[in-house]
């Protein structure tokens, strides 16, 4: 049988396995920390405005998709669409994938993009659920929205891989906003070395509180409830 | 610095930055918290915590000061400008102001430097070269060509800038070593005061220099360059032609295509012939600018009939560009192929290319071929509603 003794060592063994796990994962957090402190300010140059001016001219610049699934996103589907159009970049492209939404979230595209069922054939050929039908506005903007059978994100994304032109493809969120210069941002890595780019991507952070006008942000400031300001520090927390 | 460079240094930075920590919290823990703590067991993360506390203080205090320091020197700065402004002005048009200004060296060197150069950037021809004197009097250009080398790349850059301001004679050393600097946008910035110094042998050196280098700094200097088109067309780009480096001179076709202007080009067409698919294609991207439709037609008939879909897609859309009724026939065989990017090349092509053009169009529409049928019907959509097709020579 167990004594007393046996039991109290084998907390004591786990207090110091806890108490050295917590040392380990604050040291890590500390190191990131330190780390992002001194390299942050050479970091901050990394693409300036006159070079982001020069980019912007280039024809070498490859061209980027933006492919947005949409579920049910009639609140805010237009003003996120509108942020995308505005991004700047010299060539690139909006596509929208209505995955089966019940609500008025290809009613309200249509209406303010002025969208007409357009003939555009994919040149892909992933597997995707039944596509209803492919919208272009008739305004002079590249934006492209796939009305699609519900069939979750991966498949969304699939149906706007078949129907991307451009030699990059970005998977940004609906209800998400970017920053204005965010496509050549990520295209960068790109640039630089082409060879071993696979994939790239950005910081995320909450909307809450900031003034977001005309699909940008206005103004940025801490959210007011308790809650989203703890949101946004688990958000800063895993972007370390 | 490529990402790999950038991640490998972070990785050893961290690592070392992780074993101070470990070492000091270990040497903490002996020295201090076992001393000052009854359970042997809380020394561990009593020095631990009071590590941590005092490394965050640390932190904040820096980032505080920087920020305190920065916003006394921009007060400082806006009450000393409008005098300086005056002085570099008074400096410009031949009035030596150096004794005025020497005095304010000794508290305000960075206010008089940072205001000398955003003064200069306005100034051009003789005023300019008065306030270079004046840089090099106040000791200033010495300063910058350290700065060039400093391990700041904040301070590389300011310096860098500095210098292009500078004639060459003061400058050359210090860009051309900026050039191989580990940050691109430091490498462009010293590339581009080169190509703007005016030298025909740097423009001709850089240009080679810009070859070697990623697509970043490429693209960056592709319009500096363009402005030399012509110089660079019958200086350098003849020579690298006749190196016979396929890769160089893909990669400068790639540039000459960039500028999208006519420019005069001979050899070209070597460059065509045994070259894999890719190449072709961005070979065949420079034609719009080398050649005329007559000379080039016979080349691009054949190359609509090219193994390669690259070639193909292209030559599609020069075809299109040209408006090349020539090509009518071979476009008709493409809009049947298997692959879905040719036959919209060649749709799209057709759809400009007058009414014989959108016949063959029209009857891929009403021949319900699935293929050829839904790339005609987008392409002839497209060309009624006015709209834009997102294909580029």
């Amino acid at each position: 049988m167990m004594q007393f003794a046996d039991v109290s060592n084998i907390f004591t063994i786990v207090e110091k396995w806890f108490i050295f796990y917590v040392c380990v994962d604050n040291g890590l957090q500390f190191m990131l920390l330190a780390v992002g402190f001194f390299t942050l300010h050479g970091k901050r140059g990394r693409l300036s405005l006159p070079e982001i001016e020069t980019l912007m001219k280039s024809p070498l610049l490859p061209g980027v998709s933006v492919l947005t699934p949409a579920y049910n996103e009639e609140l805010t589907i237009c003003d996120s669409v509108r942020s995308m159009l505005m991004l700047r970049h010299p060539s690139h492209e909006v596509i929208v994938i209505n995955d089966g939404s019940t609500d008025r979230t290809l009613s309200l595209l249509t209406e303010e993009f002025r969208l007409y069922r357009s003939s555009r054939i994919p040149t892909g050929n992933l597997p995707t659920s039944a596509i209803h039908g492919v919208y272009e506005s008739l305004d002079s903007i590249k934006l492209v929205v796939i009305d699609k059978e519900n069939r979750g994100k991966a498949d969304a994304l699939n149906a706007g891989l078949n129907h991307s032109r451009m030699p990059l493809v970005g998977a940004v969120d609906s209800d998400s906003l970017l920053e204005r210069d965010a496509l050549i941002g990520v295209s960068t890595p790109f640039l630089e070395d082409p060879d071993n780019t696979v994939a790239t991507g950005g910081i995320v952070r909450v909307i809450n509180g900031c003034t977001v006008k005309h699909g940008l942000v206005q103004h940025i400031a801490a959210p007011k409830s308790l809650l989203a300001r703890l949101q946004v520090v688990e958000y800063l927390r895993a972007s370390l | 610095m490529s990402p790999n460079t950038s991640a490998k240094s972070y990785l050893w930075y961290g690592t070392g930055l992780l074993a101070a920590d470990v070492l000091l919290v270990w040497a903490l823990e002996r020295i201090f918290a076992v001393r000052n703590t009854h359970s042997v067991m809380l020394a561990l993360p009593f020095a631990f915590c009071i590590l941590h506390l005092v490394a965050i203080a640390v932190l904040a205090v820096a980032m505080i000061y920087r920020k305190a320091a920065r916003e006394i020197f921009d007060a400082r700065a806006r009450v000393l400008e409008p005098d300086l402004q005056s002085r570099f002005t008074d400096h410009a048009y031949g009035t030596d102001q150096s004794a005025a200004l020497k005095p304010l060296l000794a508290k305000d060197a960075l206010i008089v430097e940072h205001s000398l150069v955003q003064f200069s950037l306005l100034m051009k021809g003789q005023g300019r070269e008065h306030l270079c004197e004046l840089a090099t009097e106040l000791g200033f250009t010495a300063k910058w060509s350290r700065e060039c080398t400093s391990g700041n790349a904040e301070r590389r850059r300011a310096g860098v800038v500095a210098l292009s301001l500078m004639p060459l004679s003061a400058s050359r050393i210090s860009l051309r070593k900026a050039l191989h600097d580990r940050d691109p946008e430091i490498q462009v910035l010293a590339a581009r005061a080169l190509v703007q110094s005016g030298d025909q042998a740097e423009l001709q050196d850089i240009f080679v220099f810009s070859l070697s280098q990623t697509l970043r700094i490429r693209a960056c200097l592709t319009e500096d360059f363009r402005r030399h088109a012509t110089t660079l067309c019958a200086t350098v780009v003849p020579k690298i032609l006749a190196t016979g480096d396929k890769k160089q001179i893909i990669i400068m076709f790639e540039m000459l295509g960039a500028w999208r202007r006519s420019i005069h080009l001979e050899g070209w067409k070597q460059m065509f012939d045994g070259s894999s698919g890719s190449n072709r294609a961005v070979v065949l991207r420079l034609l719009p600018y080398v050649s005329s439709p007559d000379e080039a037609q016979a080349l691009l008939l054949g190359a609509l009939s090219d193994e390669s879909q690259e070639v193909k897609i292209t030559a599609a859309n020069i075809v299109s560009h040209w408006e090349l009724s020539a090509a009518v026939p071979a476009l008709s065989v493409l809009l049947a192929d298997s692959r879905p990017e040719v036959n919209r090349a060649a749709a799209q092509a057709l759809s400009r290319l007058g009414s014989v053009g959108q016949q063959v169009l029209e009857e891929a529409v009403l021949g319900h071929m699935r293929r050829s049928g839904g790339a005609a019907l987008e392409a002839l959509e497209y060309f009624n509603t006015g709209r834009l097709v997102g294909t580029a020579i």
